[in-house]
């Protein structure tokens, strides 16, 4: 059940009316946790045992961490808690990953069951979800959920259940101490981010998607500027995509009276790779870098530590993306340009700050490098075989002779996006409420979104990238 | 009802009003015209005549498409023109509005074979039944020298599963009559009449056709109709695989009886990297309708030979278009070049020759 679909637009309709017609906060909540129980069991009933596992015991690892006497104790609840989650996370996601690289390596024959393990949907989000419930307990950023309903409506709110953001502890659990609220301000602003979500996913990331996917399939088929062409749509499709969904999610809990955090901030203007996840992914980034980065050590024990320490964060960020050595080497790629950017902001960047020549361009060709980067990065993230990227990136950077295809839909695609970046850096926006009323700026707004829709959305939507991580 | 809610409804009610308005001369301006479809009781519909329109094609996006007086993508038939017409049939791959007209096989072969009037008899969506009937439908009015028709792995499919229903005159293979199957388009709906004052009514319904047609499809339970002949065959009978040569050969037997005939076969080609390619189905299709039309005494022409070398030299496929997929879908201009110069020769053979 995805968020442009038909079933759940009827799902969420009768949820809201539900919602609205009953008054009783006790009951709006138990209504929003059935709610989204059925919404993750709509995918596969079973997958519920493993959610309500994971809320189990990271419910009562809260109360434990919280009561417990002496540092250590809490220490050890937080091992403990963070053990389990991540051992659920390794058991369903890694699994068949592992035994075909202890079969490849030692040449032994791993029993089958091991690579029929299905992936539940949404597992890499709520395990994240509950370490980070430990960790805010522990380090009293939040105080521990006492009621067991309103700690699994954090776990299992189905807006941000199976694809994000990844909201900490220390932001969901304090909006639970007052009562839901289903207001007229929210209910607007939820519309309008829904509709915006809506067409990045269906008009930006769906129309590029048919092209790119042709593309990845045959890659010994096109030539080199139509994969050229294929890489720098898959960049938009990704962002379209990933960022579509998390507005959508934002405005559906912003409809529902929560608030999420912002998870994309127009990454592609980034200038630097630093700046980009910054951007890109917020909320991971900030939970890589709060949960995992600082654990390791952060930047407390001297440069060359601290360089390592990004590493590290960034190679298990990328294997968190999913099982395969593909996502090792897209991580291993970010980790190794965050590096390099620390070095450069050493060493080279001062002494070029020097000329005013690199002051005048710097930020054309800072902004060139980054994006070139991201984009041939996202190549092993997208491909499904290694051989497919270095046979991508052979033919890219050879401009190699096969068919040529400049698919229309992904040029207007394009055009339109470039132009959206150009218009937020220069910050040009259309601001009509000093000389409308409010309410024909929020007609013309919906009512534009939803023509968008309408006229152009492709029939087949396809399934959201993210879903699978 | 209080006057501020009132308010409110009678803005949103101006706003709703506008909006479609500037929707309407938008959609007319950069997309679609309103609806040219014409019902048809032979063929469910036609375009109408002389009429010039924007259309969107799935493969070739948003195009100007005219039709002349018989509702033909053709130029008028001149009176005073005594060339031998050759009338060619098919479906949407010989009406060809996914390029311009003089770059389709018809235009070319004009301009080749200047001694003779090709005639565009396509229409998106026929079959060999419903091209038969375009011919009965069209011969008095063009009063053609030869036919050809133009077939392609969509005509298999079209014929055996679209709910299409003959008759077949007791003992005799000729095709009787011949009943309306459904046809999935916006004239067979209440919105036709709305469709042909509206650009925006057109465009989308032609948008929301199919998911509606499935969604209605998904709560009725919908079931494959496929075509079944009927009166003089025992009841039920349903066509599978193993007809589609016999129903064709008894087709052709149709039109090879009064006119001279040529029957061009265009498969799916599969098109892969380093010029090379492969007929899926390993070329049964083209068998079936070589048969059949050897079986008549037709000519016949396989296309799929040089569309392959026209691949292997260029290195791009004859079929499909930026909007879409190369090497998927309609002919495109360089496969309509080799298709027509492939025709050549076998209308050469047809010794046509003009009316003195």
């Amino acid at each position: 059940m995805i968020f442009t679909s038909l079933p759940f637009v009827i799902f969420f309709s009768l949820l809201y009316v539900l919602l609205f017609a009953i008054r009783n906060d006790i009951a709006r909540r138990w209504i929003l946790l059935l709610a989204s129980f059925f919404f993750y069991g709509y995918w596969n009933p079973w997958y519920l045992l493993l959610i309500w596992a994971v809320t189990g015991w990271s419910w009562l690892l809260g109360l434990y961490i919280s009561a417990a006497p002496t540092p250590r104790r809490k220490k050890r609840g937080v091992a403990i808690g963070v053990t389990l989650s991540l051992l659920a996370l390794a058991i369903f996601k890694y699994t068949g990953f592992f035994a075909d690289n202890v079969s490849a390596v030692f040449g032994w024959r791993m029993p089958a069951f091991l690579h029929d393990i299905v992936l539940p949907v949404g597992i890499s989000f709520y395990t994240f979800h509950s370490i980070s419930y430990y960790v805010d307990v522990y380090r009293g950023q939040v105080a521990p959920a006492r009621s067991l309903r309103d700690y699994a409506l954090y776990i299992a709110f189905f807006p941000q259940l199976v694809a994000g953001p990844i909201v900490r502890a220390s932001q969901f659990l304090p909006q639970l101490l007052r009562p839901i609220a289903l207001t007229r301000a929210g209910f607007v602003a939820g519309i309008r981010l829904v509709l915006a979500g809506a067409v990045q996913k269906l008009l930006l990331a769906d129309q590029v998607s048919p092209f790119v996917d042709q593309v990845y399939a045959h890659p010994a088929l096109y030539s080199g500027a139509t994969e050229w062409l294929a890489a720098v749509a898959y960049a938009m499709q990704i962002f379209g995509d990933f960022s579509g969904y998390t507005l959508m999610a934002i405005g559906l809990a912003r409809i529902l009276g929560f608030e999420l955090p912002e998870n994309f901030r127009m990454p592609y203007i980034s200038a630097s790779i630093v700046e980009f996840w910054r951007r890109w992914h917020i909320t991971l980034s900030f939970f890589l870098r709060d949960y995992l980065y600082i654990s390791l050590g952060g930047n407390r024990s001297g440069f060359l530590r601290t360089q390592a320490n990004v590493f590290v964060t960034m190679v298990l960020g990328g294997l968190w993306h999913g099982a395969s050595w593909n996502f090792v080497v897209w991580g291993f790629l970010h980790g190794t340009a965050i590096v390099w950017n620390h070095v450069w902001k050493l060493w080279p960047a001062p002494i070029l700050g020097r000329f005013a020549l690199w002051r005048m361009f710097r930020w054309p060709v800072c902004w060139t490098l980054t994006f070139l980067f991201v984009t041939l990065a996202w190549i092993p993230f997208r491909a499904v075989h290694f051989d497919t990227t270095l046979l991508l990136l052979q033919r890219m950077f050879t401009l190699a002779d096969g068919v040529r295809w400049y698919h229309t839909p992904t040029l207007f695609t394009l055009a339109g996006f470039v132009l959206w970046h150009i218009a937020y850096l220069n910050n040009l926006r259309l601001n009509l409420r000093h000389c409308v009323d409010e309410y024909w700026v929020y007609a013309t707004e919906v009512a534009s979104l939803v023509t968008l829709l309408v006229m152009f959305a492709p029939l087949e939507t396809s399934p959201f990238i993210y879903f699978q991580f | 009802m209080p006057a501020r809610t009132g308010n409110r409804l009678l803005k949103t009610g101006l706003f709703i009003v506008m909006w479609v308005a500037a929707l309407e001369v938008l959609t007319r301006l950069f997309m679609v015209s309103p609806s040219n479809v014409v019902p048809d009781p032979a063929l469910g519909y036609m375009y109408a005549p002389n009429s010039t329109v924007r259309i969107e094609s799935a493969d070739a996006g948003f195009r100007r498409a005219s039709f002349n007086a018989l509702g033909l993508n053709d130029w008028p038939l001149r009176a005073d023109d005594h060339r031998p017409r050759v009338l060619v049939l098919g479906d949407s791959y010989v009406e060809a509005l996914q390029v311009d007209r003089p770059e389709n096989f018809i235009g070319i072969l004009g301009r080749e074979r200047p001694a003779l009037r090709f005639v565009n008899g396509g229409r998106s969506g026929l079959d060999p039944v419903t091209e038969y009937l375009m011919l009965r439908k069209l011969a008095p009015l063009v009063n053609p020298a030869a036919i050809i028709m133009v077939e392609n792995l969509g005509d298999r499919t079209d014929l055996l599963a679209d709910g299409i229903t003959i008759e077949r005159c007791r003992n005799s293979n000729e095709i009787c009559n011949y009943h309306s199957k459904p046809v999935p388009e916006i004239s067979r709906t209440g919105l036709v009449g709305l469709a042909r004052e509206s650009a925006l009514v057109t465009f989308v319904a032609r948008r929301l056709e199919e998911p509606v047609r499935q969604f209605l499809a998904g709560i009725r339970q919908w079931r494959s109709r496929p075509a079944v002949f009927a009166e003089s065959s025992p009841p039920g009978e349903r066509y599978t695989d193993g007809d589609f040569e016999p129903l064709l050969a008894c087709i052709f037997r149709n039109i090879a009886s009064h006119y001279k005939l040529i029957i061009a076969a265009v498969p799916d080609t599969d098109f892969e990297p380093a010029g090379k390619s492969e007929i899926p189905d390993g070329g049964k299709f083209q068998r079936d309708v070589e048969r059949a039309a050897n079986a008549v005494g037709a000519g016949y022409f396989d296309a799929a030979p040089v569309l392959e070398t026209l691949y292997r030299q260029t290195g791009q496929p004859p079929r499909g278009f930026a909007f879409s997929q190369p090497g998927h879908g309609h002919l495109n201009a360089d496969g309509h070049a080799a298709l027509a110069h492939g025709l050549e020769n076998q209308i050469d053979a047809l010794g046509l020759k003009v009316a003195r």
